[in-house]
């Protein structure tokens, strides 16, 4: 059995060339370790430990690292199967549900206790393809993402949103494993979100390729049933990377004016109330803990569209503070130089719970092999961080 | 210990959504696997078997691959990196790696491995990879050591992409080209001059015949291939430059007397592929759609793996890229080579040198060999040449078919 198997990685700490700020690389090994998304709560232990992915041994799973140590402990024993964002943690108990085939698991984080919650019966299945199962904030509800998936059903050839299965939206009781289904309806939902703070809150998306998506976020009661749309779109703007502020009543988001082809971050109430946007140099995903200071994960590290010709690129995890009304510009806290190619080398950076510290993952070469690893990086004073230039982008050199 | 470990890796076959052809990805692990340089033969058993680089377990090593099977045999037992920096002898297979300053003979039928040659300080083996190479007849292998480079005050750092790389180019080392004799062990300096010295190529049919490369940024390099006759010591340009070109990528043709390239015209800041005769006889070069690199067995065919599989420059910009596996035709003796066709999509982001697909046509001319992370890890790829007449032509305003 794997779960319980420790690990210890190698922290390694370098200078960043361009903030000057010390980042330490947590994570150390010839495989791919990633955090979760931004809207899925990771950490625990009051800040001391955190839950990530790791692709070890060649099998994809779920581990816990104690920040003081390096130290991890694997939760999971998934074989032949990929620890991709199925999975969340509740903080408020301090357990940790994941999907293993059909059957949904409950794992006691500190004792290592585990127990079969809930088994989805045929013809349904869970939707694994990422942030589709999240926790209420009290922990007494899981919501989760389940299917009735046609045949020749192939969401890696044809966007699901063309041909999308039955889905349903079920809450499923953690003690008792009942399930009800709070929503059934032939579309492809995505990014589950429960309010950090108010046990009856959750957001789901429509979710869809770029041109086609109609009305991204969708509020639900997950104790009436009641659902509403937030941050109506209107066809002008398309809505990306939702996520709850920590009062658990606010949400974050990226958004662009379709016309204009800019990017914006914004923040609204789940009641649509106290609605701010404002246009930002591109990042790929923002978060925000309270709205005061926003992360962004910048642009991805190359390319060369054309021989000779230079791309501007801001690979970079960016700090922008609020300043008046709007956003002042945008600082440099680290180089990141992700490639982006595929969820697992994404940064997804967020602002720990703290606000301290920002956590990040990218697949930079120099120190770790081509591979996944995932750093940490103290905020401290704004005012030492360079700013971005966007005429001149970040130079990238290479032979 | 590792070596001799045995792996079963689950061949997956697919049709290519732009060409049709039937693809077979060859590795399957999670971690990187990834091919031999094209410069570097990889095969043995006559095709049937290929040495490859793998991260399993923890640790960077070197394996052998059946193809019939998918079935792995581990060859080394390193325990950190290993990154380009060993040969294979095809007139003997025996292959020859680097272990600390120690480099080792295994023999792949046997597995049997002995210690050939010591390397002293303070000339040592800094694995910048392709610095090693065997002879033709399997006598000799070529090696690149590397006094220690003087501490660089003037170094710019924080260019943002590797902070910790800058290229060797600007603080060269004092390298040592050696020639080992691999039965007696026995090392005679063939050259030794304060560059960066890589690409050590060797003839595969003439024994006394290797290139070795100034490397550093293209732009900066006056003069990139150098041919040397191992047994004279002759030395001589390869491919002149003139100021005028930049070159890259150089390999020997089956023939092993003839090296293809590719070339830009730094004015016109074009991309070219072209052949030459290891004495500047026979010079042909075509200007074609951008590969980052090429590679030919005789020239009648040319591989190309194109273009990066993105990325936003500016959101809502569109960048043409075109990260395919690309095939050239030659248009006839002594002439260039034709428009690109497609012959399989490749999607790699480029991003580090164990994601390059870096493919090759195989030693019978039949499929192309590449590598690629589209699935998160990099893993080898095998695609059937066929008709190329059939394959679907590379639209360059798309950057699609």
């Amino acid at each position: 059995m794997g779960i319980g198997k420790q690990f210890r990685d190698e922290q390694v700490r370098y200078e960043d060339p361009l903030s000057g700020r010390e980042i330490t690389c947590l994570t150390n090994w010839l495989g791919h370790s990633w955090q979760f998304y931004f809207t899925h709560p990771c950490w625990m232990d009051d800040g001391r430990s955190f839950l990530f992915h790791s692709e070890r041994d060649n099998a994809s799973n779920y581990f816990r690292y104690e920040l003081a140590s390096g130290d991890i402990v694997q939760l999971t024993d998934l074989q032949g199967e990929e620890a991709f964002f199925k999975g969340c943690l509740c903080p408020a108990t301090g357990c940790f549900y994941y999907w293993s085939g059909v059957e949904l698991h409950e794992l006691q984080v500190d004792s290592l206790r585990q127990r079969l919650v809930y088994e989805v019966e045929p013809p349904f299945q869970p939707d694994q393809m990422g942030t589709k199962l999240n926790v209420s904030a009290d922990g007494r509800y899981l919501v989760a993402v389940l299917l009735d998936v046609p045949e020749g059903f192939d969401p890696l050839k044809l966007h699901p949103y063309y041909t999308p299965p039955l889905t349903r939206l079920a809450r499923i009781d953690v003690a008792s494993g009942a399930m009800e289904v709070l929503l059934e309806e032939r579309r492809f939902l995505g990014h589950v979100n429960t309010s950090p703070a108010r046990a009856d809150l959750l957001t789901y998306t429509h979710e869809g390729p770029i041109s086609e998506d109609d009305q991204r976020i969708h509020g639900l009661n997950l104790l009436t049933g009641e659902t509403w749309v937030i941050r109506p779109q209107r066809g002008d703007y398309r809505l990306v990377a939702e996520h709850w502020f920590a009062d658990g009543e606010t949400l974050g988001f990226r958004c662009h004016k379709r016309s204009a082809g800019d990017t914006r971050f914004g923040s609204i109430r789940f009641d649509n109330t106290e609605h701010v946007e404002t246009v930002l140099p591109y990042s790929r995903h923002f978060h925000s803990l309270d709205g005061s200071l926003v992360v962004g994960d910048g642009t991805p590290s190359l390319q060369m569209e054309k021989l000779g010709s230079r791309i501007v690129t801001w690979p970079c995890i960016l700090l922008y503070p609020r300043a008046g009304a709007g956003r002042g510009q945008p600082r440099i806290l680290a180089y990141h130089g992700s490639s982006f190619n595929g969820q697992r080398s994404h940064p997804h950076a967020h602002i720990t719970p703290d606000g301290q510290q920002v956590l990040f993952t990218t697949n930079r070469r120099s120190y770790m092999s081509e591979y996944s690893n995932i750093h940490i990086v103290r905020i401290g004073d704004l005012q030492e961080l360079p700013t971005l230039d966007v005429e001149k982008g970040v130079s990238v050199r290479g032979i | 210990m590792g070596v001799g470990k045995e792996f079963r890796d689950k061949q997956v076959r697919y049709p290519d959504r732009f060409s049709g052809r039937e693809i077979t990805r060859l590795t399957d692990w999670l971690g990187h696997s990834w091919q031999f340089y094209f410069t570097h033969p990889c095969w043995i058993d006559g095709g049937r078997s290929f040495l490859f680089h793998s991260e399993r377990d923890n640790a960077g090593n070197y394996f052998r691959y059946e193809l019939a099977t998918g079935d792995i045999v581990q060859l080394t037992d390193n325990r950190g990196e290993v990154f380009f920096n060993s040969c294979l002898s095809p007139a003997t297979e025996c292959f020859y790696h680097w272990n600390g300053n120690t480099l080792h003979e295994l023999d792949l039928n046997t597995l049997a491995e002995r210690p050939v040659f010591e390397a002293e300080p303070p000339f040592l083996p800094r694995g910048h990879g392709s610095q090693i190479s065997a002879t033709a007849d399997g006598r000799h292998v070529v090696t690149i050591l590397e006094g220690p480079p003087n501490v660089d005050e003037s170094v710019e750092q924080g260019t943002g992409y590797d902070p910790g790389f800058r290229s060797p180019f600007f603080n060269p080392p004092l390298s040592r080209l050696l020639r080992i004799d691999v039965a007696t062990g026995e090392s005679h300096v063939l050259r030794e001059k304060r560059r960066y010295i890589t690409h050590l190529n060797t003839s595969p049919t003439r024994p006394d015949l290797m290139t070795y490369c100034h490397e550093g940024p293209w732009h900066l390099i006056e003069e990139r291939i150098h041919g040397l006759n191992v047994e004279t010591g002759e030395e001589w340009n390869i491919r002149p430059q003139h100021g005028e070109y930049s070159v890259i990528a150089e390999h020997w043709f089956a023939d092993g007397e003839t090296i293809g390239f590719r070339s830009h015209n730094r004015a016109a800041n074009d991309t070219r592929f072209g052949c030459i005769r290891y004495d500047n006889s026979g010079h042909v070069e075509t200007v074609l759609p951008y590969s980052r690199h090429f590679h030919s067995l005789d020239g009648s065919l040319v591989v190309g793996d194109g273009m990066p599989v993105y990325l936003l420059p500016g959101m809502l910009n569109t960048t043409v890229t075109w990260p395919f596996i690309l095939l050239h035709e030659r248009e006839g003796p002594g002439r260039g080579w034709g428009p690109a066709r497609v012959l399989a999509y490749h999607g790699s982001s480029f991003s580090g040198q164990r994601c390059h697909p870096h493919p090759h046509i195989t030693p019978d001319g039949q499929h192309v060999l590449f590598t690629t992370n589209m699935s998160d890890y990099s893993n080898i790829y095998l695609a059937p040449i066929g008709d190329v007449g059939d394959l679907p032509l590379l639209d360059l305003e798309t950057g699609g078919i």
